[in-house]
């Protein structure tokens, strides 16, 4: 059979290579810091920013929530992340992305339901990124039942108190540095400011899950077949 | 570093007991997957026992690495299609589950229970629970009412393997599949759930992945998710139409094949071209938990005659494509329903195929199939003909639902010069045998249904694994790199290829103690060797005896390590430390 001739080209320069292997050689030696393939496109922004999720791009590798927990916890269970997807039958198999946007001051609900004050569960103006103060929260987990994008977890066998996306930035310095949106290979994941986003408020990425999955089941409406769409679709 | 412990959940359904069991030292030996499998089938099933019976057991394995190079899930059982050694894969999230949950060797079920069952497994929550309510359904239904209903009392999306119409009915080419979209498919593996009146299986895992140094396995996991080689393969076609991907090349060079085999170019080819399926009718890429390189195409087609919905990828599971003069805007509604109905799409289009054939040459009448004029190309008969088989109505259907050689027994010798099928009683499907730079004559004509080897047992998916090989060489040195990792071994590169040596051996060990011997199993269809076929280019393939034998000599010799024969080399036997199967297959003349 004859084969196509194929070169691998280099991403950073405009060599060709003749291997995957004389690929990854060229790089590891021409080009030792470039960054990461297809995600920092740009520099990460300075001023706040957030976690924002193209949900027909995931493909629910969970990835990113390996990442977090790894990050995090120092091992690797999804359960254990601050960002995760859960993957819904509509009847197809679909991820959703659940991601904290670290929403604006009009818009907080965890804030606003948590009972102490000031609250335990808050928006640090310095570090720009949601923190829970772990001394003063006491674990009635009011936050994560007001939040509608399911986005504060608990879990028990990680900590005794919920946990909430902080960016990356574990000593609370404003060193933020999402590793899940390195890791993303779909690049649904990505990390852009305010100023960047026409609409101001978070409202899009704010709705549940469940609401996200109903939303894109419609495109497999109608099904006249004899099958349930999980979650029940309306019109 | 410390090493882990490799945990099987056993279950019997006749006493509806569960227990786990150590088998680390097992798996040092054999790894998971259909490595384990084959010792389980070796020591617990004996000598002849019946595939539908209840002592037949259904393992359904992982290994140390899965979830790492992709998600694959090995089960083993002895096939009811063959009598021999079965082995069933398949991806998506059960893998996944089961690691989390801990049994990291897989779920063993033995024994058959009184009445329709699913089983439930959440973390340490193991039940046998009710399914009269799912039983008879499609699966469609059956997986969504399950998880919704699983949902609703834990909050948690549960990973599904269950079985439709005819896993309930034993067609021997019976399937089980998982998320709507994947499918363990060979050996009539959804027969033995069947026959077990297991309707499913349910696992929910929420536990820490069971590995001896999490940093380690991470450094990896990152160097790959984030490597070119990675994106490469991912922005490739392979990432818009999936395993689709490799079928243009074999056709346009006569990999392919027509019309039940009897041509190897035809232009219907176009209407299967990997494009229609991503433009028409995919609705958005899926993947495995772990994989970077998603490769799941969902379709969905919406016409007057209602709604469908499914996966349709790789050679494999469009046999209709080329052999039934079909292309994807049939297939698409067909393979919806061959998914609904849970069979074996490979073995169901071929022999649907050969059921056009035939009925063109008066071999099978319209009587025989129940009233359908099956013709070439023909959605609609096509449909009700699956229908049909995967209720065993009406004289031909029946046949069918056995598979290859008891219909060949039913319809006849001259049936016999028509049929397109495997040394292991599985349809050809797609793959031209007579084109030899493609080399599928060989696998074929060799075959007895076992896994791939290492790919089933550590487990690696083969699709997720190319860039691995591209960042960390062939497939023994990824396997040996995650596995110390994952595992906390400090296995060399011989050790992995003796343990790849050994589940290759003993997989056939298993199989030529079922009845399978070289001699009298190996074969290729007559028509290999009497009617040649042109690609579209022009050249003109087909075998004769002495280069088939030739090159038969050369694969077993050279890839397959067996002696010139097909038979096992005894000193590799010792040497392996599987000397207690010579007094066992020597009296079969299977050692030489």
């Amino acid at each position: 059979m004859t084969q196509e001739i194929i070169k691998y080209a280099c991403p950073y320069c405009d060599q060709e290579l003749d291997t995957r292997s004389v690929l990854k050689t060229h790089i590891e030696t021409a080009h030792p810091s470039v960054p990461v393939w297809g995600r920092e496109i740009y520099p990460p922004p300075k001023g706040v920013a957030f976690i924002d999720a193209d949900v027909m791009k995931c493909t629910g590798c969970g990835l990113c929530a390996e990442a977090c927990s790894m990050h995090h916890f120092g091992v690797i269970n999804k359960d254990f992340a601050r960002i995760y997807v859960r993957n819904f039958l509509l009847p197809l198999p679909k991820a959703i992305i659940v991601t904290c946007s670290q929403c604006q001051a009009e818009e907080r609900p965890c804030e606003q339901a948590c009972p102490i004050s000031p609250p335990a569960i808050y928006f640090d103006e310095k570090t720009l990124h949601m923190v829970i103060d772990e001394d003063r929260c006491t674990g009635c987990l009011l936050c994560r039942d007001a939040c509608g994008t399911e986005a504060i977890r608990f879990n028990p066998d990680a900590s005794d108190k919920p946990f909430v996306c902080d960016l990356c930035d574990t000593e609370n310095t404003g060193e933020r540095n999402p590793q899940c949106v390195k890791i993303c290979p779909t690049t649904a994941l990505y990390y852009h400011n305010r100023v960047e986003r026409i609409r101001p408020l978070r409202d899009s990425s704010r709705k549940s899950t469940d609401e996200k999955a109903t939303m894109v089941a419609r495109r497999l409406y109608p099904l006249t077949r004899e099958s349930i769409a999980y979650p029940v679709w309306r019109p | 570093m410390a090493e882990i412990k490799f945990n099987l959940l056993e279950v019997d359904l006749t006493t509806d007991r569960s227990r786990i069991v150590d088998v680390t030292e097992d798996v040092k030996t054999y790894l998971g997957g259909c490595g384990l499998g084959s010792k389980l089938v070796w020591d617990l099933v004996p000598q002849g026992t019946d595939p539908l019976g209840p002592d037949n057991i259904l393992h359904i394995g992982v290994g140390p690495i899965t979830g790492l190079v992709g998600t694959k899930v090995s089960c083993s059982f002895l096939s009811p299609l063959t009598g021999w050694v079965g082995e069933a894969g398949i991806s998506g999230c059960i893998g996944d589950e089961l690691m989390r949950a801990n049994y990291n060797a897989g779920i063993l079920v033995r024994g058959k229970a009184s009445k329709p069952v699913y089983l439930f497994v959440y973390n340490d929550r193991v039940e046998i629970r009710d399914a009269s309510d799912l039983w008879g359904q499609y699966l469609v239904k059956t997986e969504n009412t399950l998880r919704e209903r699983l949902y609703q009392e834990t909050g948690q999306e549960f990973g599904t393997l269950c079985i439709g119409p005819g896993g309930e009915n034993l067609v021997r080419f019976a399937n089980a599949t998982s998320e709507n979209v994947h499918s363990a498919s060979n050996g009539g593996i959804g027969a033995v759930f069947g026959s077990k009146n297991l309707k499913g299986v349910a696992v929910k895992g929420t536990r820490t992945l069971p590995y001896a140094d999490h940093n380690r396995v991470w450094q990896l996991k990152k160097t790959y998710a984030m490597h070119p080689a990675t994106m490469v393969q991912k922005v490739s076609e392979w990432g818009r139409y999936g395993a689709n991907d490799g079928m243009r090349a074999l056709l346009n060079y006569g990999g392919d094949s027509f019309k039940n085999g009897h041509s190897s170019w035809d232009p219907v080819a176009d209407k299967s071209d990997g494009y229609i399926h991503e433009l028409s009718y995919r609705v958005w890429t899926h993947g495995c938990p772990g994989c970077a390189t998603p490769c799941f195409q969902p379709f969905f087609k919406n016409t007057p005659r209602g709604a469908f919905s499914g996966e349709l990828r790789h050679g494999n599971t469009c046999g209709l494509c080329g052999n039934a003069m079909m292309g994807f805007d049939e297939v698409e509604e067909i393979n919806s329903l061959v998914e609904e109905l849970g069979v074996d799409a490979e073995n169901v289009h071929g022999l649907m195929a050969w059921a056009m054939d035939l009925y063109e040459h008066g071999i099978i009448t319209r009587t025989d199939l129940g009233g359908i004029d099956l013709k070439w190309g023909d959605r609609d008969a096509t449909m009700e003909l699956l229908k049909k088989i995967v209720y065993k109505e009406g004289h031909a259907p029946a046949a069918l639902a056995e598979g290859w050689w008891h219909a060949i027994d039913v319809f006849g010798p001259e049936s016999k010069w028509y049929a397109w099928y495997s040394s292991a009683n599985q349809s050809v499907a797609r793959y031209e045998p007579r084109s030899k730079e493609h080399g599928l004559g060989l696998s074929c004509g060799t075959g007895h249904g076992g896994g791939s080897g290492l790919f089933d047992a550590a487990t690696m998916c083969m699709f997720a694994s190319f860039p691995f090989f591209a960042i960390w060489g062939p497939p023994q040195e990824v396997a040996r790199t995650f596995i110390n990792a994952a595992a906390g071994w400090e296995l060399s590169i011989e050790q992995i290829n003796d343990i790849t040596q050994r589940i290759d051996f003993f997989s056939r060990c298993l199989s030529i103690r079922e009845g399978f011997h070289p001699a009298k199993h190996s074969f290729l269809p007559q028509r290999a060797f009497d009617e040649p076929v042109t690609n579209k280019y022009g050249t003109t393939s087909v075998w004769t005896k002495e280069e088939w034998e030739e090159a038969r000599k050369n694969y077993y010799v050279q890839v397959l390590k067996l002696t010139e024969r097909g038979l096992l080399p005894e000193e590799e036997l010792q040497r392996l430390g599987l000397e207690f199967v010579i007094p066992v297959l020597k009296p079969m003349d299977a050692i030489d």
